[in-house]
């Protein structure tokens, strides 16, 4: 069953106007969001298996947390960031190359305006 | 590698970087994604946990068969997809309290608590927890007696656990929705106890 049709389910009962409580926002930034959702959207849609991101997941975390003076601030889901990029990579779906040269030509393009 | 510290307005530009070849590439839609935040940022929630436990206080049927197997128990509920994972409901009684981690990374059962707190992806919450779990669980708040024995659940690839907290004294005649009301996220993570509501000021 996919998650939208799990939802929708829930729709059904009215469950989901139920107000959140424990408010702590969900993600910090909206880029947390967006690359939780790619990880989990691309898993829906077959472009790899979970376990495998998961797997990947795991070794970023322990890969931060082996540094003896870690240069970077913890964030949980810059190690996501980073353990979807690997994965995308080693199944030729992206390069490193090409996500700087895009990320630089939509820095230019977000100056423009 | 480099030894760049990238900001945040930099790793920000990297994931629209990243989306923008996926959607480009076909492997990927703006509405999936756009889809998957909605539903994790606003529809998939505690809440959920929240109706699961409280109607394991008010049916004991149905409690037996959450802890028998909470994968199938929630289904019934309209509540599933996991990542293929199984989920596992452990009981809180006067005796022993439960508590759960992931110390690999942050496994947590999403669809019933959505997404995990800071403090649970937290290194420090991963690492500690596991090995002073009283002092751990005091720091949160939650007092227990030395003779009450502390379980910690790890959750990993196959397995995400919740737990079933205790049923607070003085809300024998509450209705589900009353009930609903004072289940709290980190009690059913194990961090927190549902208080007595006679030692609270107000019924919500």
């Amino acid at each position: 069953m996919t998650r939208p049709a799990i939802v929708e389910q829930l729709d059904a009962h009215g469950q989901s106007a139920v107000p959140r409580t424990n408010g702590e926002l969900t993600f910090s930034a909206p880029w947390e969001a967006a690359v939780f959702a790619l990880a989990v959207a691309l898993s829906d849609a077959g472009t790899f298996d979970w376990r495998e991101f998961h797997q990947q997941l795991i070794a970023e975390i322990q890969r931060w947390e082996r540094q003896a003076h870690p240069a970077e601030d913890w964030n949980y889901y810059q190690r996501w960031l980073a353990a979807l990029e690997y994965v995308l990579c080693r199944r030729g779906l992206l390069t490193e190359s090409e996500l700087q040269d895009r990320a630089a030509a939509l820095a230019t393009h977000d100056h423009h305006h | 590698m480099s030894t760049h510290v990238r900001s945040q307005e930099e790793i920000a530009a990297r994931v629209k970087a990243l989306e923008s070849i996926l959607i480009e590439k076909g492997i990927m839609t703006t509405a999936a994604v756009d889809r998957l935040v909605e539903i994790y940022e606003n529809e998939v929630g505690p809440q959920l946990g929240a109706k699961v436990v409280a109607r394991a206080w008010t049916d004991p049927v149905f409690k037996q068969r959450l802890l028998a197997d909470a994968t199938k128990a929630c289904a019934d509920f309209g509540i599933g997809g996991l990542q293929g994972e199984d989920m596992v409901v452990v009981e809180n009684t006067a005796d022993r309290h439960n508590v759960i981690v992931c110390t690999l990374c942050s496994c947590y059962p999403w669809t019933v608590l959505g997404l995990p707190p800071t403090w649970y992806k937290s290194p420090e919450y991963r690492a500690r927890v596991v090995i002073e779990p009283r002092t751990v669980l005091a720091e949160f708040g939650v007092q227990l007696s030395d003779l009450t024995e502390i379980r910690v659940w790890d959750s990993n690839a196959e397995t995400r656990y919740m737990v079933l907290p205790c049923r607070p004294a003085h809300t024998e005649d509450w209705s589900i929705d009353d009930l609903v009301g004072i289940i709290t996220r980190d009690a059913m993570v194990g961090a927190a106890i549902v208080a007595d509501p006679a030692e609270q000021q107000t019924r919500p």
